[in-house]
């Protein structure tokens, strides 16, 4: 089990309700388990640890910050609008595209074997979450203007760009072998296609299939034999998508993504309990809520130009 | 020699027949291959989220929104979040 399953299985109901009651509880990166007031005393310190800390939702440490966050005089504890952190106002995640879409995607490697079962891979830090951010003239990029029953289309070089970027692609496999996705296959390309499968007065029915080709370098690798890359990862794509004409607007959009991972040269990296070393992504419409509205981690790590850039490297 | 040649040519004409499928067949096969019919199983092979009870709270994502709320409710804030990311978005 992942630290962050074990810290997620420790929340008991009695600590859920805890939570919902006493604590005002903040998404960002700020240290995990950190609990201070509105203008910023620090009432305990982060958890030590990589990840979700264990140890964050600890009942006993929630009480006893509880506690120590009572005995403050009432103007820590409730202090003006004017005494809080200014700063904190200027922070805060971008904010998905107006008339974009969000889709949520989960990653995970795994021992696939040749009936379909999957086996844990102990090299992987357990599932991973992500979120993939489309504009609004992406969006309506991927619906004809006048779509056909049988029409074809490539998916636009932009999907497969923006998704190299992602770090499920190479953490999901990772373990102690990071490792980054190089911004160009040098043999393949990707085939990825959508095709209109059925089309009514009020809906355009598409499905996406082919493969997205992606080349790895792991870091740290010695005695490399394969200076362009360290193993490769064919995604193999299947998807359904349904576009609704008049809110013009998807309200389906499930793809399934799976590859086998190839070894090149001496690169060599831990197997799977049984199976061939498998790396699978789902995507589908996020919730709309306000969890699924942070922003993709590829997003939030480089400038909002570089992921919405359609410009191939 | 006769023979030996009718083998050799045999063995030429069946691995034109099977080399393409061979090929073919470095991708996964019947159950282990993505498809129609296994598209359900591996969505729940790969989505995994249930097991994330913290997905379930409401969290605030803007430190300005969630200092007023702790203020105006006089509650303290409990972060969640590392240098890796917050676990309701990148995990």
């Amino acid at each position: 089990m992942s630290t962050r399953e074990r810290a997620s299985r420790s929340l008991d109901k009695e600590t859920v309700e805890l939570l919902k009651t006493q604590y005002v509880l903040l998404a960002y990166p700020w240290g995990y388990g950190k609990v201070m007031t509105a203008g910023g005393k620090v009432i305990l310190p982060q958890l030590d640890g990589h990840g979700p800390a264990n140890g964050s939702f600890d009942p006993a440490r929630l009480r006893k910050a509880l506690a120590l966050f009572r005995q403050l005089p009432q103007t820590a504890r409730q202090p003006r609008v004017e005494d809080l952190p200014a700063e904190w106002r200027k922070a805060g995640y971008p904010t998905p595209p107006k008339g974009g879409l969000v889709l949520k995607l989960h990653g995970r490697a795994f021992g696939l074997d040749d009936g379909g079962k999957a086996h844990p891979f102990a090299g992987a830090d357990g599932p991973m979450l992500d979120f993939f951010w489309m504009t609004e003239a992406e969006v309506k990029a991927l619906v004809p203007p006048s779509p056909r029953k049988g029409d074809s289309f490539a998916m636009p070089n932009w999907f497969a760009r923006r998704l190299r970027g992602y770090r499920m692609n190479t953490e999901a496999l990772a373990g102690p072998l990071a490792g980054r996705v190089l911004s160009r296959h040098s043999e393949k390309t990707s085939t990825l296609t959508l095709s209109v499968e059925e089309v009514s007065a009020g809906e355009v029915h598409l499905g996406l299939h082919g493969s997205l080709p992606l080349r790895f370098a792991a870091w740290d690798v010695q005695n490399r034999r394969v200076p362009e890359g360290d193993y490769d990862c064919e995604f193999e794509f299947l998807g359904y998508l349904t576009y609704d004409r008049g809110k013009e607007r998807f309200t389906r959009f499930d793809l399934v993504a799976l590859g086998a991972v190839k070894r090149l040269g001496s690169f060599k990296r831990p197997k799977p309990e049984a199976g061939a070393l498998t790396n699978g992504i789902t995507f589908e419409l996020s919730n709309g809520t306000v969890v699924e509205s942070i922003p993709p981690y590829s997003l939030r790590n480089s400038q909002a130009q570089d992921y919405f850039s359609h410009e191939e490297p | 020699m006769k023979r030996r040649l009718l083998s050799l040519g045999s063995a030429t004409i069946l691995a034109g027949l099977f080399l393409p499928l061979r090929a073919a067949d470095e991708r996964p096969q019947g159950k282990a291959r993505l498809s129609p019919q296994t598209f359900k199983h591996f969505q729940q092979v790969i989505r995994t989220d249930y097991v994330f009870r913290w997905r379930c709270l409401p969290w605030e994502i803007n430190p300005g929104e969630a200092a007023q709320k702790a203020a105006r409710e006089g509650k303290p804030i409990l972060t969640f979040g590392g240098h890796d990311g917050v676990p309701l978005g990148f995990e």
